[in-house]
């Protein structure tokens, strides 16, 4: 195994500090029922593709950077095969272009080849006239899953989160079609 | 709760956190960068027309000249300062007053400006539209400059006192937010104000909690038993006597608030600034550009976390200088326009460089500069005598040139008896002048303050 020598660790702090940009940002609390009821659709799938734009708007200003994840899988609510993308502000276009808020979820969770759930939400002007389906709620709209036992475990984020514990996937995916039918 | 899983890059931001002492399992959370004393500006872009998001105009003597969004931001910026700020006054929902950091850590409000701002210069605005979910989010560079946004779409609330069950809490979230910018990430802690997520209503995340505290006191340190600290301020005229503790014998900067703040945001500065008292008293010049409503802080020598005071907030509007105003018209002369009167100098009396213009006049005709501290208007011959009401006084006779105009420059040490003029005091200057025909007219009536 490698292993982290002093000087490595002191230059990826300084990559953090130096060269990146960090950002955070409070959303909304809602469980799971609200977050069905505030969102288009689930979907359950692999993402296949990522993408960073940057936009400079004359009245929204300027470096407004939205990543658009493209995820293949299964709709949650009909169990029907869909592609979806999903937007949140934020990303890199490279190692210099782009800047982190909690609109981004930590890479590790958005990698190309991920399993991922994700909500998300149409939106007309996510900022700077962009118009994209969101990931509602940024990091708290998007949920890593791992495999245990053959199951699709979908990992939970704790209170305040749609998804507070680890889930089945099957069981997520019952409650949602149960949601759905309680609000048509 | 994995809270470093939202935490991008994982790998870089574990490893920032051991060298800052971080916990990244539960309680606060350390981003890895912190404020430096060049990054202690922040400025309000007033461009949330959301609705409820100006409703507060409820003024208050911690705020001065600051209401609605701007009032709400400049609360939960200086709620993480070291000290109460003023008296702590100015949120009903916190018992224990705005200013709870303890920390050598305290921020400049930099007043308004009309700029987005680029990434890092320290601005919170409005954002048109919504992302679903997000009520606002701190961007945040290397160098620890930042911006913050606020998504327009929500139902928000900007206080002052508590708010309607189905309104997203304005001064709670600028709370947060600012949490980000000065360092933390989000709490595993429910209660405390870095908690990742709001709900509407609420109110409580306004006032910070000890695990934010702690937090806080992680990255700047609890506030050294040697950190400047102010205790009070006193204005007169445009001199300011600052009362405090631990200010440096020589080489103390005095931080005010900019007006109209355009440019980086800078703090406007007064530099190498003595105190007197074993370091307990500054006397310092209110700097021109101030704005009326601001903060004031001290730095002491050095760019440690703990060279800088608590911010005192400072209403300067009795030091604002105006310039000269027109108090009074008088009729058209012969020449078809009312006499016109200009005053130029430095609005200080013992600069003695106050010198009175007049133009638009009739050529070639003799004329006495009047001046004092009535504005009552009274018609007289062709024109309009301003003066009316008190006590006012001649100065020597002058004569219009070719041209219709007239100069005279005042002599400040020999004014006429009972005339003189002292600084602090607004005097009203008009020109009465001859007509043809053994007729007579007045100038317009300027006010000057004698000011600076």
């Amino acid at each position: 195994m490698k292993r982290f020598t002093p000087k490595t660790l002191l230059l990826a702090a300084a990559l953090v500090a130096g060269i990146g940009t960090y950002g955070e940002a409070q959303i909304l609390k809602v469980d799971l029922g609200q977050m069905v009821a505030n969102t288009d659709g689930a979907v359950f799938g692999t993402i296949i593709d990522q993408e960073t734009i940057r936009i400079d708007h004359p009245v929204d200003g300027p470096e407004l950077y939205y990543t658009t994840l493209t995820i293949k899988g299964t709709d949650l609510a009909s169990n029907k095969p869909t592609v979806v993308s999903v937007s949140f502000p934020g990303g890199f276009i490279d190692a210099e272009n782009g800047v982190y808020n909690s609109e981004a979820p930590s890479k590790d969770v958005i990698a190309v080849g991920k399993e991922v759930v994700a909500f998300h939400l149409w939106s007309d002007n996510m900022g700077g006239d962009f118009a994209s389906n969101a990931l509602y709620a940024s990091h708290g709209g998007v949920y890593s899953t791992f495999k245990s036992k053959g199951n699709v475990i979908v990992q939970g984020r704790g209170a305040g989160y749609a998804i507070t514990t680890n889930t089945h996937l099957t069981s997520l995916q019952g409650n949602i079609q149960a949601l759905n039918t309680e609000q048509r | 709760m994995k809270l470093s899983l939202i935490a991008p890059p994982v790998l870089a931001l574990a490893v920032a956190a051991i060298f800052t002492g971080g916990n990244t399992t539960e309680g606060y959370d350390l981003i890895g960068h912190n404020l430096s004393l060049s990054q202690r500006d922040f400025r309000v872009n007033n461009n949330l027309t959301a609705a409820g998001a100006n409703n507060n105009n409820t003024p208050h003597a911690n705020f001065p000249d600051a209401q609605g969004f701007v009032m709400a931001m400049w609360k939960g910026a200086i709620e993480w300062g070291s000290l109460l700020h003023g008296d702590g006054g100015g949120d009903t929902t916190q018992n224990l007053g705005l200013g709870s950091g303890a920390a050598n850590f305290d921020a400049s409000f930099q007043g308004e400006t009309t700029a987005i701002g680029n990434l890092g210069d320290n601005i919170c605005s409005g954002l048109d539209g919504n992302s679903g979910g997000v009520l606002a989010f701190a961007e945040i560079t290397g160098s620890g400059a930042w911006r913050m946004r606020f998504y327009q779409g929500w139902n928000w609330a900007d206080g002052p006192g508590s708010i309607g069950f189905s309104q997203m809490d304005l001064q709670s979230v600028a709370t947060h937010e600012y949490g980000h910018c000065l360092g933390l990430g989000h709490s595993g802690t429910g209660a405390a104000t870095m908690a990742p997520t709001a709900a509407n209503g609420q109110t409580g995340p306004r006032s910070i909690h000890a695990d934010d505290i702690a937090g806080l006191q992680a990255i700047y340190g609890a506030a050294s038993a040697t950190k400047p600290t102010i205790s009070g301020l006193s204005l007169s005229g445009s001199t300011l006597t600052i009362t405090g503790t631990n200010f440096d014998a020589t080489g103390n900067q005095v931080w005010f608030t900019r007006a109209n703040n355009q440019g980086n945001g800078t703090p406007l500065k007064a530099t190498n600034v003595p105190s007197t008292g074993g370091g307990t008293q500054i006397v310092v010049a209110v700097p021109n550009d101030v704005r009326t409503g601001g903060d004031v802080l001290v730095q002491k020598s050095g760019n440690a976390h703990s060279s800088l005071s608590n911010a005192y907030p400072a209403d300067l509007s009795g030091s604002i200088c105006s310039g000269p105003t027109n108090v009074c018209f008088s009729f058209p002369n012969s020449t078809g326009n009312i006499g016109q009167l200009s005053i130029t100098g430095s609005q200080n009396v013992a600069a003695n460089d106050t010198v009175l213009f007049g133009s638009q006049l009739p050529a070639g005709q003799f004329g006495i500069f009047l001046y004092g501290q009535g504005f009552t208007g009274t018609t007289i011959s062709q024109g309009v005598f301003c003066l009316g009401g008190a006590p006012f006084y001649r100065l020597p006779i002058v004569q219009t040139d070719p041209f219709g105009f007239v100069n005279y420059a005042l002599d400040l040490t020999n004014m006429p008896l009972g005339g003189d003029i002292s600084q602090g005091e607004t005097w009203n200057f008009q020109l009465w002048h001859r007509e043809n025909g053994g007729n007579s007219n007045f100038s317009e009536t300027l006010a000057y303050p004698f000011c600076n």
